[in-house]
């Protein structure tokens, strides 16, 4: 077992103490979403599994693009039902890993693994893997939101309706879960009809979330999703984190330190594709165990 | 102003200043180069900008030059002078259809007018001997027997015949409604022919119409049939006593002028010294003019919209010459070419744009098609000679062989304008749909096309309209030649427009002339047509992101 996993064991019941205690502050900030978290909460998991085993496990996992090791050999354990953000200065590879996991690197030329990576101890890069059914079950946000030029309906309906789903009013029920689940209900159940792109650039980044949660993902990616927006719109993404976390298992890349200390419960640091420390986001940002993680998280380089 | 001014005024004074001038580090000296180098690059701004309106007015007076000169010429095209007189039809001027019009307009009138009134004037007619009883009235199929043709019948260079009976089915068909009503007037008006038998001439049917006008698709035993009698004199051009009665009658209408009368009354001066060498040579002379405007006064000579130009196919003769059969042929061309293109092309371009690996041979063919963009047109007409004409045995002048030749022509266009409009798409969205689990094929159906759509259209239609005023590939290919009718079946021969306008431009009579210039307005007018669909279009589904 590695070191990760234990760290993870030993403080699993500080760790809830701390969930509900910032589930209290994000309610009393932003009330409006707060009255759907309990019935996010109570949701069955999407994957079904309750045990505490990894969700993703990365063994000797590299990513190239050609020659360029752009991962270097990881090796480490992403906790189930928690947030794990990682961290790192630019061009350290964390946008890659996260486009690993749903095998978004398939689409770039040139672009190869080597290593294991399992999600639910499934290996993702063997060649038995559908890429399809794989991409089903992690739902992807991106750095720039990027809604459909559709409806509202339609762009979180359409993740549902490829997968399957025909019946209109179990649509309704999913888009409308969805979009509670992503904050954005109240603000457009009136014009659920009019075009996403006529809403504002945080609403849009919701409406991408929401669009990633329709799927019922056993894990959302998100790949800096606040980067693009504004103070307000990226403290109603943070509270919205606040709310599905628990029931989903979220990945985030922020290259903002506090972000990353907000809204995770994990942090994993990379410096030029490997894997410098990952622990407790309290642990690692207050008492980091390497001299470097100390170095960037207080800003001398990065 | 007043700092240039000074600055100039310094300048003149003292040629020289940049040396004198206060050391170069003082604030003096470095304003006053500054304003010194700004005043140089306004006037190199105003320079460049009196460059490029001179280029615009330079385009813009081309174009009106273009257009005026072409409405000037085109313009009288639409008005077609028109003669009202008294046309007498009667068995004796049907031979000679000049006694049917009074003397003073005879010269006048148009010889496809002339033509059109014999043929209305005439009706086909059958010899044949009918057998009057009591049943006649009743059932006049019944007085038609089969007749023999015998040697004595034929001409003499056809003694070599051996006789022959003609069916009863045979010649009722022939004789057709008409025949047989005319049997049963004979019947009612003179009861006593019954028990006779008397040979009479009969209005033929429909049929033996179209075979003495010159038909040719009769089936093949009809047709030998109609040759044998027509050998045997048994088939003659009468008048159409049915139509104009036994006597004949006169009518006044509205007849088409000759050509040279219209360009007389459009102002054309047939007597100006450059016209003619030798003025008695002028089909206008003196006398006829002085005719013509003594006719016009009295409002028996007019203009009259030009109806024959857009119902009429070509013509050998000006006056009815028409587009008719040029605009059917272009647009069945370009549908033609737009059904084969529009699919061929946008999947190529999906193909080559979302799914092909970025290979060589991706590369090579991009490079090929963007190659074949630029070569000059009149090679798709040698590979469509050599392609469609010779190897697949299309038909010459054919729809079919014509819209091939131009869908080669346009596929590298709307390739590349669908590949462009794809290529606009931005990559954020495909990477969304492939992040929910789409495959390639639902993300280009559900994202890119949607969005594209309006790009591809837009560039598929300027393709087509590039395709429209093609002409030299069509020359090539044999689509411009002397074609009347407008096409029904794709293997049919086809005039298209401008074809159609290069043979009109390269006729000497003025009549053809101005057709030509009127059909060239008439194609700037689809072209404008087509172009601001293409504008509505992309305005219309424009999209942001």
């Amino acid at each position: 077992m590695s070191e990760a996993n234990q760290k993870q064991q030993k403080s699993q019941p500080k760790s809830e103490q701390r969930n509900t205690e910032s589930d209290r502050k994000q309610q009393e900030m932003d009330a409006a979403t707060s009255q759907f978290g309990s019935q996010v909460q109570d949701r069955p998991k999407p994957d079904g599994i309750e045990d505490d085993s990894p969700i993703l496990r990365f063994e000797d996992f590299s990513i190239f693009y050609d020659d360029f090791e752009a991962i270097k050999k990881l090796t480490v354990h992403i906790p189930r039902g928690e947030v794990t953000s990682i961290i790192g200065p630019s061009g350290c590879g964390k946008s890659t890993l996260l486009n690993a996991v749903n095998r978004m690197t398939d689409l770039i030329p040139g672009c190869h693994i080597k290593g294991k990576m399992e999600l639910n101890k499934e290996d993702v890069f063997a060649t038995g893997m559908d890429v399809i059914w794989l991409r089903r079950r992690v739902g992807m946000v991106f750095q720039k939101p990027n809604p459909f030029p559709k409806s509202i309906y339609d762009n979180v309906a359409y993740g549902p309706k490829l997968h399957g789903k025909r019946n209109g009013d179990d649509l309704d029920e999913i888009v409308e879960r969805s979009l509670k689940e992503a904050a954005l209900w109240e603000e457009v159940k009136d014009r659920l009809k009019a075009n996403a792109m006529s809403l504002s650039g945080g609403q849009q980044q919701r409406l991408c979330i929401a669009r990633a949660l329709a799927i019922n993902p056993h894990m959302v990616l998100l790949d800096e999703p606040t980067s693009a927006l504004d103070p307000k719109s990226t403290s109603h993404i943070e509270t919205l984190l606040g709310q599905i976390r628990g029931q989903y298992t979220v990945l985030i890349v922020t290259h903002n330190m506090q972000q990353a200390a907000r809204v995770s419960d994990y942090t994993l640091f990379l410096f030029e594709g490997e894997m410098i420390e990952f622990n407790r986001t309290a642990d690692l940002f207050v008492n980091p165990d390497k001299k470097q993680t100390e170095e960037y998280i207080t800003g001398r380089f990065g | 102003m007043q700092d240039k001014a000074n600055l100039k005024k310094n300048r003149k004074e003292d040629p020289s200043h940049e040396k004198k001038s206060p050391p170069a580090d003082s604030w003096e000296a470095q304003k006053e180069h500054e304003l010194h180098h700004l005043e140089k690059r306004r006037r190199r701004e105003k320079r460049f900008k009196a460059y490029t309106l001179g280029a615009i007015f330079i385009a813009a007076a081309f174009l009106v030059f273009f257009l005026v000169d072409l409405i000037i010429k085109g313009y009288p095209a639409l008005k077609q002078a028109e003669i009202r007189t008294d046309i007498t039809y009667s068995p004796e001027t049907i031979d000679n259809i000049d006694q049917a019009f009074p003397e003073q307009v005879r010269d006048l009138v148009s010889r496809a007018a002339k033509r059109r009134l014999t043929r209305e004037a005439k009706v086909a007619e059958i010899r044949i001997p009918v057998h009057y009883d009591e049943n006649t009235a009743k059932n006049p199929e019944s007085a038609i027997h089969p007749i023999q043709i015998t040697k004595a019948d034929m001409p003499p260079w056809k003694q070599d015949f051996e006789a022959q009976e003609i069916p009863k089915k045979q010649l009722i068909e022939l004789i057709g409604e008409r025949g047989f009503n005319r049997i049963q007037q004979n019947m009612k008006a003179d009861p006593s022919l019954a028990g006779s038998v008397r040979e009479e001439w009969l209005p033929g049917s429909d049929l033996l119409q179209g075979f003495m006008h010159g038909a040719t698709d009769l089936k093949k035993e009809m047709m030998e049939t109609a040759v044998l009698l027509d050998d045997a004199d048994h088939l003659q051009m009468g008048f159409d006593t049915g139509k104009y009665g036994t006597e004949g009658k006169t009518v006044e209408e509205w007849v088409l002028a000759d050509s040279h009368v219209d360009q007389y009354l459009k102002g054309y001066d047939f007597m100006k010294p450059s016209a003619y060498d030798n003025p008695a040579n002028a089909p206008i002379s003196k006398e006829k003019a002085a005719r013509i405007d003594r006719l016009h006064e009295e409002g028996k000579i007019a203009l009259h919209f030009n109806d024959y130009f857009f119902l009429n196919g070509d013509s050998k003769i000006p006056e009815v010459a028409g587009m008719r059969a040029a605009i059917i042929g272009s647009v069945y061309v370009v549908g033609l070419v737009f059904l084969i293109c529009l699919p061929i092309g946008v999947l190529t371009s999906i193909y080559l744009e979302e799914f092909a690996p970025d290979n060589l041979l991706t590369q090579t063919i991009e490079v090929n098609i963007n190659n074949l963009a630029a070569i000059p047109s009149i090679l798709f007409g040698v590979l469509g000679l050599a392609a469609f004409i010779n190897l697949f045995g299309m038909p010459r002048s054919s729809v079919l062989v014509g819209a091939a030749t131009l869908a080669l022509m346009t596929l590298p266009i709307i390739i590349i304008a669908t590949r462009a409009a794809l290529r606009a798409v931005p990559d954020s969205i495909r990477r969304a749909g492939f992040a929910m689990g789409a495959t390639r094929w639902q993300v280009v159906l559900h994202h890119v096309l949607p969005v594209s759509i309006s790009g591809i259209m837009t560039g598929s239609i300027i393709g087509i309209a590039k395709a429209i005023g093609e002409t030299a590939p069509l020359i090539i290919v044999g689509l411009v030649s002397f074609v009347p009718d407008a096409p029904v079946t794709p293997t049919d021969p086809t005039s298209v427009m401008p074809a159609q306008i290069f043979s009109w431009w390269s006729m000497s009579l003025r009549g053809f002339q101005e057709r030509a210039a009127l059909g060239i307005l008439v194609l700037l007018a689809v072209l404008f047509f087509l172009n601001g669909l293409a504008v509505f279009i992309r305005a219309k589904s424009e999209r942001s992101w």
